[in-house]
Protein backbone atom coordinates (compact mmCIF):
# COMPACT_ATOMS: atom_id res chain seq x y z
CA UNK A 1 0.00 0.00 0.00
CA UNK A 2 1.20 3.73 -0.15
CA UNK A 3 1.63 3.83 3.24
CA UNK A 4 4.49 1.81 3.00
CA UNK A 5 6.28 4.85 1.33
CA UNK A 6 8.47 6.88 2.85
CA UNK A 7 7.42 10.63 3.06
CA UNK A 8 10.34 11.97 1.12
CA UNK A 9 9.26 8.83 -1.22
CA UNK A 10 5.91 10.70 -1.41
CA UNK A 11 7.37 14.12 -1.85
CA UNK A 12 9.07 12.93 -4.70
CA UNK A 13 6.32 10.93 -6.28
CA UNK A 14 3.87 14.31 -5.58
CA UNK A 15 6.23 16.21 -7.68
CA UNK A 16 6.13 14.20 -10.47
CA UNK A 17 4.12 14.68 -13.65
CA UNK A 18 3.04 12.46 -16.53
CA UNK A 19 2.70 14.63 -19.84
CA UNK A 20 0.72 12.59 -22.43
CA UNK A 21 1.73 13.03 -26.18
CA UNK A 22 -1.13 13.16 -28.83
CA UNK A 23 0.35 9.32 -30.01
CA UNK A 24 -0.93 8.33 -26.38
CA UNK A 25 3.11 8.04 -25.36
CA UNK A 26 3.42 9.07 -20.91
CA UNK A 27 6.53 10.74 -20.15
CA UNK A 28 7.45 11.08 -16.52
CA UNK A 29 9.16 14.88 -15.27
CA UNK A 30 9.26 17.25 -12.21
CA UNK A 31 7.01 19.42 -11.46
CA UNK A 32 10.36 22.12 -11.65
CA UNK A 33 10.88 20.75 -15.59
CA UNK A 34 6.92 20.72 -16.45
CA UNK A 35 6.54 23.98 -15.08
CA UNK A 36 8.80 25.69 -17.52
CA UNK A 37 5.23 25.74 -19.69
CA UNK A 38 3.13 28.48 -18.33
CA UNK A 39 0.18 25.98 -19.95
CA UNK A 40 1.10 23.31 -17.60
CA UNK A 41 2.00 25.69 -14.56
CA UNK A 42 -1.71 26.75 -14.56
CA UNK A 43 -3.36 23.10 -15.05
CA UNK A 44 -1.17 22.21 -11.76
CA UNK A 45 -2.08 25.35 -10.09
CA UNK A 46 -5.75 24.60 -10.60
CA UNK A 47 -5.39 20.53 -9.56
CA UNK A 48 -6.05 19.50 -13.13
CA UNK A 49 -3.28 16.84 -13.56
CA UNK A 50 -4.18 13.56 -12.00
CA UNK A 51 -4.04 11.03 -13.99
CA UNK A 52 -1.71 12.72 -16.59
CA UNK A 53 -1.82 15.83 -18.84
CA UNK A 54 -2.78 15.07 -22.08
CA UNK A 55 -0.89 16.93 -24.73
CA UNK A 56 -3.26 16.48 -27.57
CA UNK A 57 -1.02 19.13 -29.81
CA UNK A 58 2.19 17.38 -30.03
CA UNK A 59 3.85 14.29 -30.85
CA UNK A 60 6.18 12.09 -28.91
CA UNK A 61 8.75 12.84 -30.87
CA UNK A 62 8.21 16.78 -30.59
CA UNK A 63 7.53 16.00 -26.84
CA UNK A 64 10.64 14.33 -25.83
CA UNK A 65 12.81 17.09 -27.18
CA UNK A 66 10.73 20.02 -25.63
CA UNK A 67 10.99 18.33 -22.32
CA UNK A 68 14.98 17.16 -22.87
CA UNK A 69 15.10 21.42 -23.58
CA UNK A 70 13.02 21.96 -20.63
CA UNK A 71 15.50 19.55 -18.15
CA UNK A 72 17.85 21.79 -19.33
CA UNK A 73 16.62 24.90 -18.56
CA UNK A 74 15.28 23.98 -14.80
CA UNK A 75 18.55 22.38 -14.16
CA UNK A 76 20.37 25.50 -15.18
CA UNK A 77 17.87 27.34 -13.47
CA UNK A 78 17.90 25.65 -10.03
CA UNK A 79 21.87 25.65 -10.20
CA UNK A 80 21.81 29.61 -10.22
CA UNK A 81 19.70 29.98 -7.41
CA UNK A 82 21.45 27.17 -5.45
CA UNK A 83 25.01 28.67 -5.96
CA UNK A 84 24.16 32.39 -5.26
CA UNK A 85 23.76 31.83 -1.48
CA UNK A 86 26.93 29.45 -1.01
CA UNK A 87 29.50 31.66 -3.62
CA UNK A 88 31.02 35.00 -3.20
CA UNK A 89 30.37 37.59 -5.81
CA UNK A 90 33.77 36.65 -7.82
CA UNK A 91 32.54 33.07 -7.76
CA UNK A 92 28.99 33.30 -8.37
CA UNK A 93 29.91 35.38 -11.48
CA UNK A 94 32.23 32.71 -12.88
CA UNK A 95 29.67 29.84 -12.12
CA UNK A 96 26.84 32.21 -13.35
CA UNK A 97 29.13 32.81 -16.99
CA UNK A 98 30.21 28.79 -17.41
CA UNK A 99 26.36 28.17 -16.57
CA UNK A 100 25.41 30.43 -19.51
CA UNK A 101 28.13 29.67 -22.04
CA UNK A 102 27.12 25.73 -21.17
CA UNK A 103 23.08 26.81 -21.98
CA UNK A 104 24.66 28.49 -24.63
CA UNK A 105 25.73 25.64 -26.55
CA UNK A 106 23.05 23.39 -25.46
CA UNK A 107 21.23 25.57 -27.10
CA UNK A 108 22.80 25.84 -30.46
CA UNK A 109 23.08 21.96 -30.60
CA UNK A 110 18.93 21.98 -30.15
CA UNK A 111 18.70 23.59 -32.54
CA UNK A 112 20.65 21.47 -35.39
CA UNK A 113 17.22 20.12 -36.64
CA UNK A 114 15.39 19.99 -40.16
CA UNK A 115 12.91 22.43 -40.80
CA UNK A 116 9.78 20.61 -40.12
CA UNK A 117 10.80 20.06 -36.77
CA UNK A 118 11.80 23.76 -36.14
CA UNK A 119 8.53 24.29 -36.98
CA UNK A 120 6.88 22.08 -34.95
CA UNK A 121 8.72 23.29 -32.04
CA UNK A 122 7.85 26.31 -32.38
CA UNK A 123 4.18 24.89 -32.15
CA UNK A 124 5.02 23.24 -29.34
CA UNK A 125 6.58 26.27 -27.55
CA UNK A 126 3.59 28.35 -28.38
CA UNK A 127 1.04 26.31 -26.96
CA UNK A 128 2.85 24.95 -23.93
CA UNK A 129 3.65 28.58 -23.54
CA UNK A 130 7.06 28.33 -23.03
CA UNK A 131 8.87 31.56 -23.59
CA UNK A 132 12.57 30.50 -23.72
CA UNK A 133 11.74 27.74 -26.29
CA UNK A 134 9.48 30.29 -28.32
CA UNK A 135 12.51 32.98 -28.61
CA UNK A 136 15.26 30.36 -29.22
CA UNK A 137 13.10 28.58 -32.39
CA UNK A 138 11.46 31.62 -33.66
CA UNK A 139 15.03 33.56 -33.73
CA UNK A 140 16.23 30.58 -35.35
CA UNK A 141 14.06 31.18 -37.75
CA UNK A 142 14.68 34.74 -38.40
CA UNK A 143 17.75 34.59 -38.54
CA UNK A 144 17.36 31.88 -41.31
CA UNK A 145 16.07 34.67 -43.84
CA UNK A 146 18.28 37.49 -42.43
CA UNK A 147 19.56 38.40 -46.15
CA UNK A 148 17.73 35.95 -48.63
CA UNK A 149 15.35 37.52 -50.87
CA UNK A 150 11.27 36.69 -51.62
CA UNK A 151 11.90 34.01 -53.71
CA UNK A 152 14.63 32.38 -51.45
CA UNK A 153 12.25 32.43 -48.17
CA UNK A 154 9.61 30.93 -50.46
CA UNK A 155 11.49 28.18 -51.40
CA UNK A 156 13.03 27.70 -48.21
CA UNK A 157 9.45 27.38 -46.22
CA UNK A 158 7.41 26.50 -49.04
CA UNK A 159 5.03 29.34 -49.15
CA UNK A 160 3.12 30.22 -52.14
CA UNK A 161 3.36 33.73 -53.35
CA UNK A 162 -0.54 35.06 -53.72
CA UNK A 163 0.52 38.54 -54.30
CA UNK A 164 -0.44 39.91 -58.35
CA UNK A 165 2.30 41.23 -59.55
CA UNK A 166 0.78 44.57 -59.55
CA UNK A 167 1.04 44.57 -55.73
CA UNK A 168 4.53 43.31 -55.44
CA UNK A 169 5.61 46.56 -58.61
CA UNK A 170 3.89 48.87 -55.82
CA UNK A 171 5.48 47.07 -52.58
CA UNK A 172 8.89 47.72 -54.96
CA UNK A 173 8.10 51.23 -55.60
CA UNK A 174 7.07 52.00 -52.10
CA UNK A 175 10.48 50.69 -50.76
CA UNK A 176 12.45 51.41 -53.88
CA UNK A 177 15.12 52.56 -51.15
CA UNK A 178 15.63 48.67 -50.54
CA UNK A 179 16.81 47.47 -53.88
CA UNK A 180 18.90 50.44 -54.77
CA UNK B 1 0.02 30.18 -37.49
CA UNK B 2 -0.10 34.24 -38.38
CA UNK B 3 0.43 34.61 -34.54
CA UNK B 4 4.19 32.63 -34.85
CA UNK B 5 5.28 33.99 -38.18
CA UNK B 6 4.44 37.60 -36.27
CA UNK B 7 6.71 36.54 -33.55
CA UNK B 8 9.38 35.80 -36.21
CA UNK B 9 8.83 38.85 -38.03
CA UNK B 10 9.51 40.46 -34.78
CA UNK B 11 13.25 38.87 -34.34
CA UNK B 12 14.22 40.52 -37.53
CA UNK B 13 17.27 42.94 -37.08
CA UNK B 14 16.41 47.13 -36.90
CA UNK B 15 19.88 47.47 -38.12
CA UNK B 16 18.88 46.03 -41.70
CA UNK B 17 15.75 47.57 -42.21
CA UNK B 18 15.80 45.63 -45.99
CA UNK B 19 14.90 42.37 -44.20
CA UNK B 20 11.10 43.81 -43.36
CA UNK B 21 10.76 44.69 -47.07
CA UNK B 22 11.89 41.47 -48.32
CA UNK B 23 9.68 39.99 -45.75
CA UNK B 24 6.57 41.87 -47.11
CA UNK B 25 6.91 40.61 -50.50
CA UNK B 26 7.35 37.00 -49.95
CA UNK B 27 3.37 36.70 -49.95
CA UNK B 28 0.03 38.74 -49.08
CA UNK B 29 0.01 37.44 -45.21
CA UNK B 30 3.22 38.25 -44.60
CA UNK B 31 2.63 41.72 -46.51
CA UNK B 32 -0.16 42.35 -44.11
CA UNK B 33 1.57 41.60 -41.03
CA UNK B 34 4.60 43.87 -41.77
CA UNK B 35 2.56 46.69 -43.06
CA UNK B 36 -0.03 46.40 -40.48
CA UNK B 37 0.39 48.84 -36.92
CA UNK B 38 0.64 45.52 -34.68
CA UNK B 39 3.94 44.52 -35.77
CA UNK B 40 5.39 47.64 -35.83
CA UNK B 41 4.28 48.63 -32.75
CA UNK B 42 5.59 45.53 -31.39
CA UNK B 43 9.00 45.50 -33.10
CA UNK B 44 9.82 48.84 -31.36
CA UNK B 45 9.15 47.32 -28.06
CA UNK B 46 10.74 44.31 -28.76
CA UNK B 47 14.23 46.30 -29.67
CA UNK B 48 14.41 49.10 -27.35
CA UNK B 49 17.73 50.73 -29.40
CA UNK B 50 18.12 52.43 -31.98
CA UNK B 51 20.59 50.94 -34.51
CA UNK B 52 23.52 52.61 -36.42
CA UNK B 53 22.26 53.00 -39.35
CA UNK B 54 25.42 55.13 -40.86
CA UNK B 55 28.23 56.99 -39.91
CA UNK B 56 29.17 60.71 -40.63
CA UNK B 57 32.57 61.64 -40.66
CA UNK B 58 34.47 64.69 -40.72
CA UNK B 59 38.08 65.65 -41.07
CA UNK B 60 39.73 68.53 -42.61
CA UNK B 61 41.82 69.13 -46.29
CA UNK B 62 42.60 71.68 -48.49
CA UNK B 63 39.96 72.20 -50.70
CA UNK B 64 41.26 74.77 -53.29
CA UNK B 65 43.52 78.13 -53.52
CA UNK B 66 45.34 76.05 -50.60
CA UNK B 67 42.92 76.89 -47.96
CA UNK B 68 41.87 74.43 -45.27
CA UNK B 69 38.08 72.89 -45.49
CA UNK B 70 35.47 70.91 -43.80
CA UNK B 71 34.85 67.79 -45.26
CA UNK B 72 31.96 65.64 -44.21
CA UNK B 73 31.53 62.16 -45.57
CA UNK B 74 28.29 59.70 -44.94
CA UNK B 75 29.24 56.21 -44.33
CA UNK B 76 26.18 54.36 -44.71
CA UNK B 77 25.99 50.74 -42.54
CA UNK B 78 22.66 49.60 -43.82
CA UNK B 79 19.84 50.40 -46.16
CA UNK B 80 17.28 52.68 -45.61
CA UNK B 81 15.54 55.70 -47.50
CA UNK B 82 18.27 57.79 -48.16
CA UNK B 83 21.42 56.15 -47.17
CA UNK B 84 23.21 56.56 -49.86
CA UNK B 85 27.31 57.38 -49.51
CA UNK B 86 27.83 61.10 -50.39
CA UNK B 87 30.14 63.82 -49.36
CA UNK B 88 29.76 67.60 -48.71
CA UNK B 89 33.45 70.00 -49.25
CA UNK B 90 32.90 73.18 -46.90
CA UNK B 91 30.58 71.29 -44.32
CA UNK B 92 31.01 69.58 -41.12
CA UNK B 93 28.90 67.28 -39.47
CA UNK B 94 29.06 69.33 -35.31
CA UNK B 95 26.38 66.58 -33.52
CA UNK B 96 24.19 63.49 -34.68
CA UNK B 97 21.14 62.57 -31.91
CA UNK B 98 17.67 61.36 -31.96
CA UNK B 99 17.71 60.86 -35.82
CA UNK B 100 18.55 64.18 -36.69
CA UNK B 101 22.16 65.87 -38.07
CA UNK B 102 23.47 69.12 -36.99
CA UNK B 103 25.78 70.49 -39.70
CA UNK B 104 27.54 73.55 -39.74
CA UNK B 105 28.71 75.19 -43.35
CA UNK B 106 31.38 77.43 -44.15
CA UNK B 107 31.68 80.82 -45.53
CA UNK B 108 34.06 82.96 -47.54
CA UNK B 109 34.66 86.05 -45.42
CA UNK B 110 35.11 89.15 -46.89
CA UNK B 111 38.75 89.30 -46.31
CA UNK B 112 39.10 85.97 -47.99
CA UNK B 113 39.40 83.70 -45.27
CA UNK B 114 36.92 80.66 -44.68
CA UNK B 115 34.61 81.14 -41.54
CA UNK B 116 31.75 79.62 -40.23
CA UNK B 117 28.52 79.47 -41.60
CA UNK B 118 25.12 78.62 -41.05
CA UNK B 119 23.79 75.77 -39.06
CA UNK B 120 21.18 73.28 -40.69
CA UNK B 121 19.57 70.71 -39.28
CA UNK B 122 19.12 67.11 -41.09
CA UNK B 123 17.17 64.38 -41.45
CA UNK B 124 18.82 62.00 -43.73
CA UNK B 125 15.59 59.31 -43.26
CA UNK B 126 13.10 62.06 -45.18
CA UNK B 127 16.25 64.20 -46.64
CA UNK B 128 14.54 67.41 -45.20
CA UNK B 129 16.81 70.17 -44.22
CA UNK B 130 16.31 73.47 -41.92
CA UNK B 131 18.78 76.29 -42.27
CA UNK B 132 18.47 77.98 -38.97
CA UNK B 133 18.18 81.28 -38.41
CA UNK B 134 21.59 83.24 -38.90
CA UNK B 135 23.59 83.23 -35.10
CA UNK B 136 26.41 84.82 -34.66
CA UNK B 137 28.78 82.85 -33.11
CA UNK B 138 32.31 83.44 -32.10
CA UNK B 139 35.24 81.12 -32.67
CA UNK B 140 34.97 78.78 -29.62
CA UNK B 141 31.42 76.86 -29.59
CA UNK B 142 29.78 73.90 -29.90
CA UNK B 143 26.09 72.64 -30.25
CA UNK B 144 23.54 70.14 -30.14
CA UNK B 145 20.29 68.72 -31.45
CA UNK B 146 17.81 66.88 -29.56
CA UNK B 147 14.55 66.01 -29.55
CA UNK B 148 11.94 69.03 -27.98
CA UNK B 149 10.49 66.24 -25.80
CA UNK B 150 13.61 64.92 -24.03
CA UNK B 151 13.40 67.34 -21.04
CA UNK B 152 9.91 65.79 -20.07
CA UNK B 153 10.68 62.55 -20.66
CA UNK B 154 7.69 61.48 -22.53
CA UNK B 155 9.40 60.21 -25.68
CA UNK B 156 11.18 57.08 -25.86
CA UNK B 157 13.72 58.66 -29.09
CA UNK B 158 13.29 55.01 -31.13
CA UNK B 159 12.18 57.32 -34.23
CA UNK B 160 11.15 60.51 -33.35
CA UNK B 161 13.37 62.16 -36.12
CA UNK B 162 9.92 63.83 -37.56
CA UNK B 163 9.27 65.61 -34.03
CA UNK B 164 9.85 68.99 -33.08
CA UNK B 165 13.88 69.46 -32.26
CA UNK B 166 15.92 71.53 -30.28
CA UNK B 167 19.53 73.06 -30.92
CA UNK B 168 21.84 74.09 -27.66
CA UNK B 169 24.80 76.51 -28.83
CA UNK B 170 27.30 77.01 -25.90
CA UNK B 171 29.32 80.24 -27.39
CA UNK B 172 32.80 81.53 -25.85
CA UNK B 173 32.41 85.41 -26.46
CA UNK B 174 35.58 87.45 -26.51
CA UNK B 175 35.43 87.68 -22.86
CA UNK B 176 35.82 84.05 -21.91
CA UNK B 177 31.93 84.11 -20.73
CA UNK B 178 30.07 81.07 -21.97
CA UNK B 179 26.36 81.85 -22.98
CA UNK B 180 24.05 79.77 -23.76
CA UNK B 181 21.26 80.05 -27.15
CA UNK B 182 18.83 77.57 -28.06
CA UNK B 183 16.78 76.93 -31.51
CA UNK B 184 13.19 75.48 -31.54
CA UNK B 185 11.66 74.21 -33.82
CA UNK B 186 8.67 75.03 -33.17
CA UNK B 187 8.53 78.72 -32.87
CA UNK B 188 11.71 78.99 -35.54
CA UNK B 189 13.84 81.41 -33.74
CA UNK B 190 16.48 81.18 -31.38
CA UNK B 191 16.29 81.89 -27.49
CA UNK B 192 18.25 82.66 -24.87
CA UNK B 193 21.75 84.50 -24.60
CA UNK B 194 22.17 85.47 -21.64
CA UNK B 195 25.68 84.87 -19.93
CA UNK B 196 25.71 81.77 -17.66
CA UNK B 197 29.18 80.60 -16.68
CA UNK B 198 31.41 83.71 -16.09
CA UNK B 199 34.70 82.86 -17.64
CA UNK B 200 35.05 79.20 -17.04
CA UNK B 201 39.33 78.25 -17.13
CA UNK B 202 38.70 77.04 -21.50
CA UNK B 203 36.59 77.79 -23.59
CA UNK B 204 34.11 75.71 -25.53
CA UNK B 205 34.84 73.60 -28.59
CA UNK B 206 33.11 72.41 -31.86
CA UNK B 207 36.04 69.77 -31.94
CA UNK B 208 34.52 67.15 -29.68
CA UNK B 209 30.71 65.88 -30.17
CA UNK B 210 28.53 66.70 -27.02
CA UNK B 211 27.03 63.60 -25.39
CA UNK B 212 23.35 63.42 -23.79
CA UNK B 213 23.54 61.81 -19.99
CA UNK B 214 20.62 61.74 -17.57
CA UNK B 215 18.88 65.32 -18.53
CA UNK B 216 22.16 66.91 -19.21
CA UNK B 217 23.86 67.63 -22.13
CA UNK B 218 27.91 67.60 -21.53
CA UNK B 219 30.59 69.48 -24.27
CA UNK B 220 34.03 69.11 -23.48
CA UNK B 221 35.85 72.09 -23.35
CA UNK B 222 39.24 73.38 -24.76
CA UNK B 223 42.54 71.45 -23.84
CA UNK B 224 40.50 68.49 -22.52
CA UNK B 225 40.62 69.29 -19.21
CA UNK B 226 37.24 70.18 -17.90
CA UNK B 227 33.58 69.96 -19.16
CA UNK B 228 30.79 71.99 -19.08
CA UNK B 229 27.11 70.17 -18.03
CA UNK B 230 23.52 71.89 -19.27
CA UNK B 231 20.98 70.51 -17.37
CA UNK B 232 17.95 70.54 -19.70
CA UNK B 233 15.53 70.03 -17.13
CA UNK B 234 16.80 73.17 -14.37
CA UNK B 235 18.60 75.30 -17.41
CA UNK B 236 21.28 75.04 -14.95
CA UNK B 237 25.39 75.57 -16.49
CA UNK B 238 28.10 74.30 -14.29
CA UNK B 239 31.78 73.18 -15.32
CA UNK B 240 33.17 69.74 -13.87
CA UNK B 241 36.77 69.50 -13.78
CA UNK B 242 37.64 67.28 -11.74
CA UNK B 243 38.37 64.92 -14.24
CA UNK B 244 40.99 61.90 -13.04
CA UNK B 245 44.92 63.14 -13.16
CA UNK B 246 45.64 60.35 -15.85
CA UNK B 247 48.39 60.88 -18.00
CA UNK B 248 46.18 60.89 -21.11
CA UNK B 249 43.42 63.18 -21.57
CA UNK B 250 39.76 62.47 -22.34
CA UNK B 251 39.34 61.50 -26.27
CA UNK B 252 35.80 61.23 -26.53
CA UNK B 253 32.64 61.84 -24.14
CA UNK B 254 30.89 58.73 -23.46
CA UNK B 255 27.90 57.77 -21.61
CA UNK B 256 26.92 54.31 -19.66
CA UNK B 257 23.64 52.17 -20.04
CA UNK B 258 22.14 53.84 -16.55
CA UNK B 259 22.81 56.96 -18.15
CA UNK B 260 25.94 58.32 -15.90
CA UNK B 261 28.79 60.24 -17.72
CA UNK B 262 31.87 58.88 -18.83
CA UNK B 263 35.40 59.19 -21.48
CA UNK B 264 37.06 56.74 -23.31
CA UNK B 265 41.11 57.42 -24.41
CA UNK B 266 43.87 55.62 -25.80
CA UNK B 267 47.21 55.30 -24.59
CA UNK B 268 49.79 52.94 -25.98
CA UNK B 269 47.09 51.06 -28.14
CA UNK B 270 44.95 50.26 -24.78
CA UNK B 271 41.46 51.14 -24.85
CA UNK B 272 40.34 53.38 -21.28
CA UNK B 273 36.93 53.75 -20.34
CA UNK B 274 36.00 55.90 -17.18
CA UNK B 275 33.06 56.52 -16.08
CA UNK B 276 31.54 58.88 -12.91
CA UNK B 277 31.28 57.08 -9.78
CA UNK B 278 27.62 57.06 -8.29
CA UNK B 279 26.78 58.35 -4.99
CA UNK B 280 27.10 61.84 -3.40
CA UNK B 281 30.64 62.05 -3.32
CA UNK B 282 31.27 61.94 -6.89
CA UNK B 283 33.91 61.47 -8.54
CA UNK B 284 35.62 58.85 -11.36
CA UNK B 285 36.70 55.32 -12.04
CA UNK B 286 38.11 53.09 -14.18
CA UNK B 287 35.52 50.82 -15.57
CA UNK B 288 37.07 49.23 -18.81
CA UNK B 289 40.80 48.89 -20.07
CA UNK B 290 40.87 46.65 -23.43
CA UNK B 291 44.13 45.77 -25.10
CA UNK B 292 43.79 47.33 -28.79
CA UNK B 293 46.59 45.50 -30.15
CA UNK B 294 45.05 42.26 -29.78
CA UNK B 295 41.84 43.65 -31.87
CA UNK B 296 43.62 45.57 -34.45
CA UNK B 297 46.12 45.14 -36.77
CA UNK B 298 47.89 48.79 -36.43
CA UNK B 299 48.29 51.16 -33.66
CA UNK B 300 45.86 52.79 -32.43
CA UNK B 301 46.16 56.75 -31.98
CA UNK B 302 43.36 57.99 -30.06
CA UNK B 303 39.41 57.32 -29.61
CA UNK B 304 37.31 59.38 -32.62
CA UNK B 305 33.73 58.13 -31.69
CA UNK B 306 31.39 56.72 -29.48
CA UNK B 307 27.80 55.12 -30.20
CA UNK B 308 25.91 55.82 -27.50
CA UNK B 309 23.73 52.88 -26.15
CA UNK B 310 25.04 50.28 -28.17
CA UNK B 311 28.72 49.99 -26.88
CA UNK B 312 30.85 50.85 -29.77
CA UNK B 313 33.70 53.27 -29.80
CA UNK B 314 35.54 54.38 -33.24
CA UNK B 315 39.14 54.90 -33.09
CA UNK B 316 41.17 56.54 -35.30
CA UNK B 317 44.71 54.42 -36.31
CA UNK B 318 47.03 55.71 -39.45
CA UNK B 319 44.98 52.92 -41.78
CA UNK B 320 41.71 54.37 -41.54
CA UNK B 321 38.61 54.29 -38.35
CA UNK B 322 37.67 51.01 -36.73
CA UNK B 323 34.65 50.48 -34.90
CA UNK B 324 35.25 48.60 -31.99
CA UNK B 325 32.25 46.33 -30.09
CA UNK B 326 32.81 46.37 -26.48
CA UNK B 327 30.67 43.67 -25.91
CA UNK B 328 31.83 41.18 -28.71
CA UNK B 329 35.77 42.63 -28.93
CA UNK B 330 35.07 42.79 -32.73
CA UNK B 331 36.78 44.88 -34.84
CA UNK B 332 36.33 46.28 -38.76
CA UNK B 333 37.47 48.88 -40.45
CA UNK B 334 35.02 51.64 -41.50
CA UNK B 335 36.31 54.37 -42.85
CA UNK B 336 39.40 55.52 -44.43
CA UNK B 337 39.90 59.62 -43.95
CA UNK B 338 40.86 61.68 -46.51
CA UNK B 339 42.68 63.89 -44.30
CA UNK B 340 43.29 65.67 -41.24
CA UNK B 341 41.66 65.89 -37.56
CA UNK B 342 39.12 62.99 -38.35
CA UNK B 343 36.36 62.69 -36.00
CA UNK B 344 33.03 60.32 -36.39
CA UNK B 345 29.25 60.49 -35.22
CA UNK B 346 27.21 57.63 -35.79
CA UNK B 347 24.01 58.46 -37.33
CA UNK B 348 21.60 56.20 -35.37
CA UNK B 349 17.95 55.58 -35.02
CA UNK B 350 15.24 53.51 -35.76
CA UNK B 351 13.61 52.89 -39.00
CA UNK B 352 10.15 50.85 -40.07
CA UNK B 353 9.71 50.91 -43.73
CA UNK B 354 6.26 52.84 -44.61
CA UNK B 355 4.20 49.87 -46.40
CA UNK B 356 0.54 49.64 -47.84
CA UNK B 357 0.39 53.35 -49.36
CA UNK B 358 0.95 54.43 -45.84
CA UNK B 359 3.90 56.03 -43.94
CA UNK B 360 2.32 56.64 -40.18
CA UNK B 361 1.98 53.68 -39.12
CA UNK B 362 -1.72 53.09 -39.16
CA UNK B 363 -3.28 49.68 -39.99
CA UNK B 364 -4.14 49.77 -44.31
CA UNK B 365 -7.59 48.11 -44.94
CA UNK B 366 -8.03 44.91 -46.37
CA UNK B 367 -6.59 44.63 -50.05
CA UNK B 368 -5.26 48.47 -50.03
CA UNK B 369 -1.87 47.42 -51.45
CA UNK B 370 -4.05 46.37 -54.99
CA UNK B 371 -5.12 49.80 -54.65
Amino acid sequence: MASAGSGDEKAAAAAMITLISSDNEKFEVTEATATLSQTIRHMIEDGCTDGGVPLPNVTSKILARVIEYCKKHATAAAGEEGSSSSFSDAAFLEVDRAFLEELEEFDDAFLEVDRATLFDLILAANYLDIKGLLNLTCQKVADSVKGKTPEQIREMYNIVNDLTPEEEAEIRRETQWAFE
Amino acid sequence: MGELVEEILLRLPPSDPTSLVRAALVCKPWFRLVSGRRLRRRFRERHRRAPVLGLLCNSRRELCHCDEGDVFRFVPYARFPGGRAFHHNYRRAIDARHGRVLLRGMLWLDDGQLGPGEFTVWNPITGEERTLPPLPCYEDWNAAVLCAAHATGACDHLDCHRGPFLVVVVDTELTGDIVVHIYSSEARSWSGGQTVVPRPNKPASWLWPSVLAGNSLYFMLRRRRSILKYDLGTLEISVIDDLPRTSCRPDVLTTTEDGRLGFATVSKSRLYLWTTKDGPAGGWAQSRVVDLQKLLPVDAHSVVGFADGVGTVFVGTNSGVYSVDLKSQQARNVYEPEGDGCNVLPYMTFYYPALGGDCTGEEPSAGASSA
